[in-house]
């Protein structure tokens, strides 16, 4: 009975579009606040990353749970934690 | 209060047209002809006049957006959508 | 080809999951954080209609300059570095001198007197504390507060219950993106919901043709909803650490858009009474705050905060410069010059709350509130009325819908009746409001629990529910004595609409109620005529 409920968890399809997609996403907005300009108005860097928040994710999550290709969806998110977190070592470091 | 005043119309307008496409509409005719309505069929549609109705639906965004009335353009689209619903709502017997 | 076929397949599969597993886990809060929503649409008028008030534009009315200047003289400097006004629900205006600094929990907050004074100019009490503390103790606000306070944060401490409302509003986000993805006969079936043969409409009809027509304003609000709690709890201060390296002071002094070093040389302040009188003539309406940072100095400065007008959707903030009283600028919501965030950011509000066109709007966003309720409703119940017919074991989740449905109306209102009779017993109704509420859950639940039968037991609650509906003006009436002849005399229009959603919910209430008892006769007489006509057979 247990084990059927939690078969999801040996789905590699639950980890990409649950937690992966959480934390991609995340840093996504995080990584914003630097790269985004700022505008004459100097907030655009602040507000754009959390209106984009929930877009982003739910962009994401439909890609990863629809996709037939996971693969794909996989080295996709890999990337764009590769490049976030670079963007915020970069911003905390150097 | 005026842009308000200036928006009604354009909601009794709306729910005019979603009345009349609630009306004709083929397939909620079919469900009912099915279970209990008679006499419903007298007043009939071709599709492309349907069709053409439910574009009309967006004519009054060009008043709205010329008026620069941008919370009449919200409420109306709010209100399109509570009515659309009401009226698919209703009772067979009234529409 | 056929592989193609069998790929829509297994994603409609897919989608319809997701719809339903959405609908499900989060279904319950979910509905509790959309009922409490649509309530929260009119909160400003359940607040006047609360405490039997209407709005007297004190702020425009009195003499808001020599108020401040009285104040000023009894008040410790340090507390004139900012000060805001605005008229309470008691027919009192509040003025708020205070500084910033961090409260108990961690968070930047305003610190200083409050003093609530008469329209005549008398303080009738004064307060020391923190912004939120004071807000959180004020009897004024006690049934709004605590009703809001669900729908924003489910009454769970900061930051979960902003976490969590976010993710439901995820949710939300998931189950009609995937409703919308996975309904092919999008406009065919607009309008037509099938009839079950008794008579009752097909729970899926019902809830797939709400759905459809509620799809755009669910996905809007659901993004506007999950944006302000995230921002709320986590987002603002994370984006403090990332842009301003954790100067959580700086990143506040950029969003209000002001200088951090500002001159506080002593100078007398200009006439704010007549900075007031010319905001609200320029902007030909009532000022809903005024706020007037650092007073009698060279810095000084006056914002007037408008709500919607005139056919625009954002709010309007007026600045005037108080050495002189010129007017300066509007200013945006957030940063100094008007920029595409502060845009955005000015039309989240109005649209989430349907705040940007007064009563008018707000009705119709009550109405989409209560389509979205209906969707979530039909929806829950479609999967337990499928489920139920092959499962015993899943009796229990309509039982689950029964409670969450018709309770979570009838706490409200219960709620609602502790704050009046509180009032007329002179108790702390901060306490008394959340506490009817609590009361009436339990014996809800009690209720639930006991009665075997679920038909029964959902018409005692709607009989309760139509009942408090119909008591709750009398009830108002005896602790405020303001009649309808009083509200008609002084326009009192929120609370006459207010009195009019009870009754109309009242009325519906014992129409179902009505129609379920019907449905029941009907019912027991076909079982008596089949168990007859098997008795004749034997």
């Amino acid at each position: 009975m247990n084990t059927s409920y939690l078969h999801f968890f040996k789905n590699k399809r639950f980890w990409l579009s649950g937690p992966a997609t959480l934390l991609v996403s995340l840093f996504f907005m995080f990584a914003m606040a630097v790269w985004f300009p700022p505008g004459i108005g100097n907030v655009n860097n602040i507000m754009m990353p959390l209106i984009m928040f929930p877009l982003i994710w739910a962009l994401l999550f439909f890609y990863t749970y629809l996709t037939t290709d996971l693969r794909k969806a996989q080295w996709l998110l890999v990337i764009l934690f590769i490049i976030n977190s670079l963007i915020l070592t970069f911003q905390f470091l150097g | 209060m005026n842009h308000l005043i200036v928006t009604l119309p354009f909601i009794v307008f709306s729910l005019i047209i979603i009345l009349l496409l609630a009306y004709t509409d083929p397939r909620r005719r079919k469900i009912f002809n099915k279970t209990d309505i008679k006499g419903n069929a007298a007043f009939v549609m071709r599709p492309i006049t349907r069709k053409v109705l439910s574009w009309c639906l967006v004519l009054p965004f060009i008043p709205l957006v010329m008026m620069a009335n941008y919370a009449g353009i919200l409420m109306y689209c709010g209100a399109l959508t509570v009515i659309g619903w009401l009226v698919s709502e209703l009772p067979s017997s009234l529409i | 080809m056929a592989e193609n076929a069998s790929n829509i397949r297994s994603q409609a599969k897919a989608l319809l999951n997701l719809h339903s597993w959405s609908g499900i886990v989060l279904g319950m809060l979910l509905y509790a954080v959309i009922f409490t929503g649509t309530v929260a649409v009119i909160a400003d008028e359940i607040g006047e209609w609360s405490n039997s008030n209407y709005p007297k534009n004190l702020l425009i009315t009195t003499d808001v300059n020599n108020t401040v200047n009285q104040l000023a003289e009894i008040t410790p400097d340090q507390y004139l570095d900012e000060i805001s006004v605005y008229e309470n629900d008691r027919q009192q205006l509040v003025y708020f001198f205070h500084t910033h600094k961090l409260n108990p929990s961690g968070n930047m907050d305003e610190f200083g007197f409050q003093y609530k004074v008469s329209p005549k100019g008398e303080i009738i009490s004064q307060q020391q504390g923190f912004g939120s503390e004071l807000f959180a103790q004020d009897d004024t606000y006690a049934l709004s507060r605590f009703l809001v306070s669900i729908h924003t944060e489910l009454h769970i401490p900061s930051p979960w219950g902003l976490i969590l409302t976010g993710i439901l509003g995820l949710a939300m986000l998931i189950a009609s993106v995937s409703g919308f993805m996975m309904h092919r006969h999008l406009f065919t079936d607009m309008f037509s919901i099938r009839k079950q043969r008794d008579g009752k409409s097909l729970k899926r009809d019902s809830h797939t043709v709400a759905g459809t027509w509620s799809i755009p304003f669910a996905i809007l609000l659901a993004f506007t909803g999950s944006f302000f709690s995230f921002s709320d709890s986590f987002g603002l201060p994370a984006m403090g650490i990332v842009a301003f390296g954790g100067d959580q002071e700086a990143l506040m002094h950029t969003l209000v858009g002001e200088q951090q070093q500002k001159s506080e040389a002593p100078k007398d302040s200009a006439n704010l009474t007549l900075m007031i009188a010319d905001a609200a003539k320029r902007q030909s309406a009532v000022p809903a705050f005024i706020s007037i940072s650092h007073f009698a100095t060279e810095s000084a400065s006056l914002l007037t905060f408008f709500m919607p007008n005139e056919g625009e959707v954002g709010f309007e903030q007026l600045v005037y410069d108080a050495t002189n009283g010129d007017f300066i600028e509007y200013k945006p919501l957030v940063g100094t010059v008007p920029s595409a965030g502060s845009a955005i950011l000015s039309l989240i509000y109005p649209i989430h709350y349907g705040t940007f066109a007064g009563l008018f709007s707000k009705i119709i966003w009550v109405g989409l509130g209560i389509a979205t309720c209906y969707v979530t409703i039909t929806g829950l119940q479609l999967y337990a009325h499928r489920n139920e017919k092959g499962e015993q074991n899943w009796r229990w989740f309509s039982r689950l819908c029964t409670w969450g449905f018709l309770g979570l109306p009838l706490c409200s209102l219960s709620s609602a009746s502790g704050f009046f009779i509180s009032e007329t017993l002179a108790l702390n109704q901060s306490v008394w409001t959340p506490l009817s509420f609590l009361i009436a859950a339990a014996v809800v639940t009690v209720l639930t629990l006991a009665i075997k039968n679920i038909r029964l037991l959902s018409n005692v609650l709607l009989a309760s529910n139509g009942l408090f509906c119909l008591l709750l003006p009398f009830i108002r009436f005896s602790s405020s004595g303001v009649s309808w002849i009083d509200a008609i005399q002084y326009h009192m229009v929120s609370m006459i609409f207010i009195e009019c959603m009870l009754l109309a919910c009242s009325a519906l209430c014992f129409y179902r109620l009505y129609k379920s008892v019907q449905m029941t006769k009907k019912d027991s007489v076909i079982e008596n005529s089949t168990l007859s006509s098997q008795e004749a057979v034997q």
